[in-house]
């Protein structure tokens, strides 16, 4: 019963209503929060694009007598414990975080929409068996199950992508499933059924494009959780594995020598995460709203 | 009615028994197609002689075909018995599990009744006020709230509460620590980062159900009646609203041992999430299996009974038959 309840709750929240005369994105610009998080996500993006050309010293050096120095004009973020600098790996680091978070849900958003579009539209015991194999990985703690794969399986860059690609599509499955069931019994749906189109037309052409603008707020909602996932991976030392810099894998590495005073170690690369998950989510938040004003303010 | 609320109770349960089983299935193959080997995990590499290894295999059932495995483990676990440790001296799992839930149990509830106690409240001020200081106040700092990552935000608390000013010990030095009210002092930094995203979360949960409740028919009555608004709003608002919170609580609850597994590993808190992480890095089998399949059947559980309070609490659902 709940199960359907929160399903009509999310298609309420999420259904496209297309206003030629408002267009989504002037909807979209008007949000200035929105908007603010949409240039902090752009400018991190680019951050990792141009990481090499910005880094200021290989984030690889290792200086000796550079270790544990605080921010100076020298090293903007100071040095870590090797004497490596700060900035240049929290710079690396976006790159590695960012395209973790990126692939992660692409892989995520693959596998729930295929699944989700299956058994939203076939129904029966396609859906069943979907929906059961959802209610499985639900059940278990996500994070239980993430740091359970990653350890068995040996952290690693492709490890920490997989493992979150794998285990985070159920809620998108289910999102897809709702709005497939309730488009499909739309009018223009049943019309093009009874006109003799194919179920691979029906679900391409027909439902996925008014599916879309859920999708696309559930994947930037998810780009945020990817990258606290990851972050969370490489903390516990079971994702991105030093030399290689991710923020999360710096937070690790520089919380020992937090309780010697080292801030600068946990400070920036935490601000990074906080500021990106904060940007993708006011983002996200934005898009919802344009996508559907009626929900604005709630 | 209560007949009926029984057989939906009692359909929701049938349902979630393949869940359950299916989670077995899922938990037990990761680890055992997983490359790696627990007994090479535990017995330091090159001191034993392969045929010492090999003893070993026998002496844990890992020498037996998968599906042979799975049947014994699950036999076992129908007479309750969860194996034992590989490692924490080769204590029964259960009783590892039994003495650890409780740190974990009285943080997340703590946490979680502290957390419901500042945003509903919060929230209701936030819905009739709204667009005042409070709403905004409360708008930005839910999504600040939300977006912080609780490691960092541990770390930082740690760093200026314990290293710069002394004011609160780092971690937990003892079983005796987790010794509720007693020894507060430890609770109030765990306490702050998990009730912290959980505000957040309750807070704009909470101003939208007003928000919503406050546009229906039967307040508009309620206030044509003459009633005052504040009646209006306490006596017929907040009611209403507070029915989706139930389901909110609950999902919030089904999570903790997520967030049990980060916190407890920087607070050293001798909890379920530490057990767990401690268990998952030394490939300690029958302790993973055995957390994450009551983990697992507690978040079911708590799905089902959200549902069947959800059913009590508000009367205008109907049950599908």
């Amino acid at each position: 019963m709940r199960e359907s309840t929160r399903e009509t709750a999310a298609l309420s929240g999420h259904e496209l209503r297309p206003e030629r005369s408002h267009p989504i994105f002037s909807r979209f610009m008007e949000n200035k929060l929105a908007v603010a998080g949409a240039i902090v996500v752009i400018l991190f993006y680019s951050i990792a694009v141009i990481a090499p050309l910005i880094e200021r010293y290989p984030y690889t050096r290792i200086q000796p007598g550079y270790r544990d120095k605080p921010p100076s004009a020298e090293h903007w973020l100071g040095t870590d414990r090797n004497g490596r600098d700060v900035y240049a790996r929290l710079v690396y680091g976006a790159r590695i975080s960012l395209t973790v978070g990126f692939v992660a849900v692409a892989i995520i958003m693959t596998i729930g929409v295929t699944l989700g579009a299956l058994a939203g539209y076939f129904g029966h015991w396609v859906d069943s068996v979907i929906m059961r194999f959802t209610d499985i990985l639900l059940s278990i703690p996500q994070l239980l199950l993430l740091i359970s794969a990653a350890a068995l399986f040996q952290g690693g860059l492709k490890t920490t992508i997989i493992v979150i690609g794998v285990t985070s599509w159920s809620g998108a499955a289910r999102l897809v499933r709702g709005q497939f069931l309730t488009l499909k019994e739309q009018e223009y749906v049943v019309a093009a059924r009874t006109i003799g189109a194919s179920s691979w037309q029906i679900i391409w052409k027909h439902l996925f494009p008014n599916t879309l603008a859920v999708i696309i707020v559930e994947a930037t909602l998810w780009l945020s959780f990817a990258i606290i996932l990851e972050a969370s991976l490489s903390y516990l030392g079971l994702g991105v594995q030093i030399p290689t810099p991710s923020w999360g894998n710096m937070l690790q590495d520089g919380q020992r020598e937090l309780l010697a005073g080292a801030w600068w170690l946990t400070f920036f690369p935490g601000l990074a995460i906080f500021l990106v998950v904060m940007a993708f989510n006011l983002m996200g938040d934005g898009l919802r709203d344009a996508f559907d004003p009626r929900l604005r303010n709630r | 009615m209560s007949g009926n609320v029984l057989g939906f109770l009692i359909r929701r349960v049938l349902v979630a028994i393949p869940v359950i089983f299916g989670l077995t299935i899922v938990m037990f193959l990761l680890i055992h197609l997983a490359p790696g080997d627990p007994v090479e995990a535990f017995i330091s590499p090159g001191n034993a002689s392969p045929q010492f290894i090999e003893q070993a295999r026998k002496n844990y059932g890992l020498d037996k075909p998968l599906p042979v495995q799975y049947a014994i483990y699950m036999s076992h676990i129908a007479r309750g018995d969860f194996g034992t440790a590989y490692t924490f001296n080769g204590k029964a799992v259960l009783t590892l599990i039994k003495d650890k839930a409780w740190a974990t149990i009285v943080l997340q509830v703590v946490s979680i009744v502290i957390a419901l106690l500042i945003a509903i409240p919060l929230g209701i001020i936030s819905a009739v006020k709204q667009y005042s200081f409070i709403d905004n106040s409360t708008t930005v700092g839910a999504f600040i709230g939300w977006a912080i990552p609780n490691f960092w935000l541990a770390l930082l608390l740690q760093f200026y509460l314990s290293v710069k000013l002394h004011w609160l010990p780092a971690i937990s030095t003892a079983e005796s620590s987790t010794a509720f009210p007693g020894n507060i002092k430890y609770f109030i930094m765990p306490i702050i980062v998990l009730a912290l995203p959980s505000i957040a979360y309750f807070a704009r949960f909470m101003r939208s159900a007003m928000l919503e409740v406050t546009h229906q028919d039967y307040m508009t009555t309620a206030r044509a009646k003459g009633l005052h608004d504040r009646v209006v709003l306490l006596a017929h608002g907040l009611r209403n609203a507070m029915i989706p919170m139930v389901t909110v609580t609950g999902l919030q609850v089904a999570r903790i041992l997520s967030g049990a597994v980060i916190i407890e590993q920087i607070f050293a808190w001798p909890g379920l999430g530490y057990l767990a992480y401690t268990a998952i890095t030394h490939r300690d089998y029958p302790v993973i299996l055995g957390v994450t399949i009551i983990a697992g059947t507690f978040v079911i559980l708590v799905n089902i009974l959200v549902d069947v309070l959800y059913v009590i609490v508000d009367p205008r659902i109907s049950l599908p038959s």
